[in-house]
């Protein structure tokens, strides 16, 4: 039996006799139940099968019989979440240091793959406890390391030992800090998320140097930083999320070929892409609270990725996109063949959805995924809101043309329609795609209906309704004789119902 | 539900197959893409030994036959993810004992899809059990005096909570 660690070499395992044999030197034991063909398996295979359980469940089968009384402490995942009780008439609440030592005290495996301690209530005087159990995953050669800790009131200063973690592949972190002291070796990092942390411009070089094959690099909510400058050729991966960067000015990455700036940000002035020359994707699903600089952020922004192939884009950018369509921007011509929409499809959005069809001339798929509703809305005056009035010919009647819907676009996907089939906006979007599209060759239309769609349907009858819209969509005029509309259920009548009935009494919602 | 027939254009030279022997010496032909699921296999092709067929002594032809289904399920081009994955979890909705067949199975040949999916759909049955109730699910015997099995409890007792 042979197992394959992260780093390539099999190691060939003598075939699961091991705990058999142990038991036979211990004392004899009863044999084994013709039908108990778990207790059977390979050591390698059981702790395959313990790296799916919760630790919790990987200790209690200490009690199955005295052949399972130690088989848990060699598995090789220590993953420790300090979740409150579910149940609080428990009598015994363990206190979550002490059970930490105490299964470490127990754990004999040499390698300890992956340790996690998540959702820790951590305060200072714990600070030379933690340290010994980052020790003890260092003994052991952890290659995924996770240590995230609940809102401290004063971070977690990062022992020096962590910083040369030579098997270490994914490392996690969460309201730790880092020093500038101690140089950073990880040579097989590949994964890294910082979280809450204060950060600085010279530390994250100094990270980026000591990571050399780092492919994926993940900023969420981190302060003090105001350039990111990757120059590794490896680092393929770049996530910001949430943000409160004052004096953030630009990001400088010319081997990068995935970014995505996401969640809420507060800014005081737009920040540049110096180069990021290599993107091939790029995602833009943030807002900006405070300070009215979405306009140019936006521009600049989009200025900067029309040679990138792949766009995702959300709904609070689309709501700025709306603004500069209805001031007369035009729009920076890209080369984007895939746009993929995170949004609901309403007032505020479709003018913006406009603004990027016509900019993406060599378009070739549309997906868009319905929301309920943005997470932040942009603010508006009155008057803008009123100049965004509806009216059925608004796509239409908008200057310029769609090149992307004479030429290029092939393929149409609405994710998610049980969401927003009510929008006369997103109908109105169908219709003039379905209709002006003459390159068309499919349209998707998913409803995605789980169990809370449905009843939802079934309460306030809007059944009929769906229904009703889904067979208009069929009807409208289409641009492409090619042009195929599909959707994910049934449109026939009791066909329909009975689909919904059978989501309705599935055990998955 | 309506859907469309999508024209796609046949490989240009025929696929590669590869036999393999059952342990009770059925033969099954698995193309060669499909095999090189299993790191077994794939190193038996390259040093050029898959000429004749495989012998596979460690599995019963009932198994491999499923096995070859999964590869060749898995090597198909262009399934999206999560009909692969409502497939997936048909595969070893089936009783444990044939499940733990795939995962010796999965282990000797290695295919990491298939140990994974297997190991994972085990770990699913103990989830959640007490002791007891995986005892009796497995068939395992219960070697602890009432006093040992106390003492155990109480070593671990945020465990049993």
């Amino acid at each position: 039996m042979a197992e394959t660690t992260v780093h390539g070499a099999v190691r060939r395992e003598s075939s699961g006799d091991d705990r058999r044999n142990r038991a036979k030197r211990n004392r004899t034991l009863p044999p084994l139940s013709p039908g108990d063909l778990i207790t059977a398996m390979p050591d390698a295979v059981i702790h395959h099968i313990f790296s799916f359980l919760p630790l919790k469940d990987v200790v209690k089968t200490s009690a199955l019989s005295k052949r399972w009384h130690s088989a848990w402490t060699t598995t090789a995942h220590l993953v420790f979440d300090d979740v409150l009780p579910c149940n609080p008439d428990d009598t015994y609440s363990p206190d979550f240091p002490s059970l930490v030592d105490s299964v470490l005290i127990r754990c004999t495996s040499p390698t300890v793959k992956r340790f996690h301690i998540t959702n820790f209530e951590y305060d200072e005087a714990l600070h030379p406890k933690l340290d010994l159990w980052l020790r003890f995953a260092e003994e052991r050669r952890v290659e995924d390391l996770r240590l995230c800790l609940h809102q401290p009131k004063v971070h977690y200063k990062l022992p020096r030992f962590l910083y040369c973690l030579s098997r270490l592949v994914r490392l996690e972190v969460r309201g730790c800090c880092f020093s500038l002291g101690t140089a950073v070796r990880w040579p097989c990092l590949k994964v890294l998320s910082i979280r809450y942390a204060e950060m600085s411009d010279d530390i994250l070089e100094g990270i980026v140097r000591g990571s050399p094959v780092l492919e994926s690099l993940e900023l969420h909510n981190c302060r003090s930083i105001k350039n990111i400058v990757i120059d590794s050729t490896s680092v393929k991966e770049l996530i910001l999320d949430n943000g409160w960067l004052s004096n953030f000015e630009k990001i400088w990455a010319p081997h990068l070929l995935s970014l995505r700036v996401l969640g809420v940000w507060r800014l005081h002035s737009v920040f540049r892409l110096d180069d990021v020359s290599s993107l091939v994707e790029a995602e833009l699903d943030f807002s900006v609270s405070g300070d009215g600089i979405g306009h140019d952020l936006l521009k600049e922004l989009l200025e900067k990725l029309c040679g990138v192939s792949t766009i995702t884009i959300g709904g609070w950018c689309l709501q700025v996109l709306s603004t500069l369509e209805m001031e007369g921007v035009s729009s920076p011509l890209s080369k984007c063949q895939n746009l993929i929409l995170r949004t609901p499809v309403g007032q505020c959005e479709l003018l913006g959805i406009a603004y990027i069809l016509r900019s993406s001339q060599c378009l070739e798929k549309l997906v868009i995924h319905l929301t309920r509703s943005c997470v932040s809305k942009l603010k508006l005056d009155e008057e803008s809101i009123q100049r965004f009035n509806f009216h059925e010919d608004l796509l239409c009647s908008r200057k310029g043309n769609f090149q992307c819907l004479a030429k290029h676009l092939k393929s149409v996907e609405i994710i998610d329609f049980a969401c927003g089939f009510e929008s006369k906006h997103l109908l109105a979007l169908i219709k003039f795609l379905v209709g002006d599209a003459l390159a068309l060759e499919k349209m998707i239309i998913k409803a995605n209906l789980r169990a809370q769609h449905v009843q939802k349907l079934v309460r306030v009858a809007d059944i009929c309704q769906l229904h009703g819209v889904s067979r208009n969509v069929l009807s409208y005029r289409r641009a492409s004789q090619n042009a195929e509309v599909i959707f994910d259920y049934p449109l026939e009548e009791v066909s329909f119902e009975k689909h919904l009935r059978k989501i309705l009494n599935s055990k998955r919602g | 539900m309506s859907s469309s027939s999508s024209s796609s254009s046949s490989p240009p030279c025929p696929k590669k197959m590869i036999t393999l022997k059952s342990s009770d010496g059925e033969t099954f032909e698995i193309e060669e893409i499909a095999a090189l699921q299993s790191k077994t296999l794939e190193n038996m092709i390259d040093e050029n030994c898959a000429s004749t067929p495989i012998p596979l002594p460690n599995v019963k032809g009932k198994i491999l036959a499923k096995v070859v289904e999964f590869c060749t399920k898995h090597a198909e081009a262009g399934a999206d993810a999560e009909t692969l994955r409502a497939w997936d979890a048909e595969f070893v909705g089936v009783e444990h004992a044939i499940v733990f067949d795939y995962i010796l199975a999965a282990n000797f040949l290695e295919i990491p899809t298939l140990l994974d999916l297997a190991c994972e759909s085990v770990a699913e049955m103990i989830k959640g059990k007490t002791p007891d109730e995986i005892r009796k699910f497995f068939n395992i015997n219960n070697a602890f005096s009432p006093e040992e099995e106390e003492d155990v409890r109480r070593q671990n007792q945020w465990a049993f909570e």
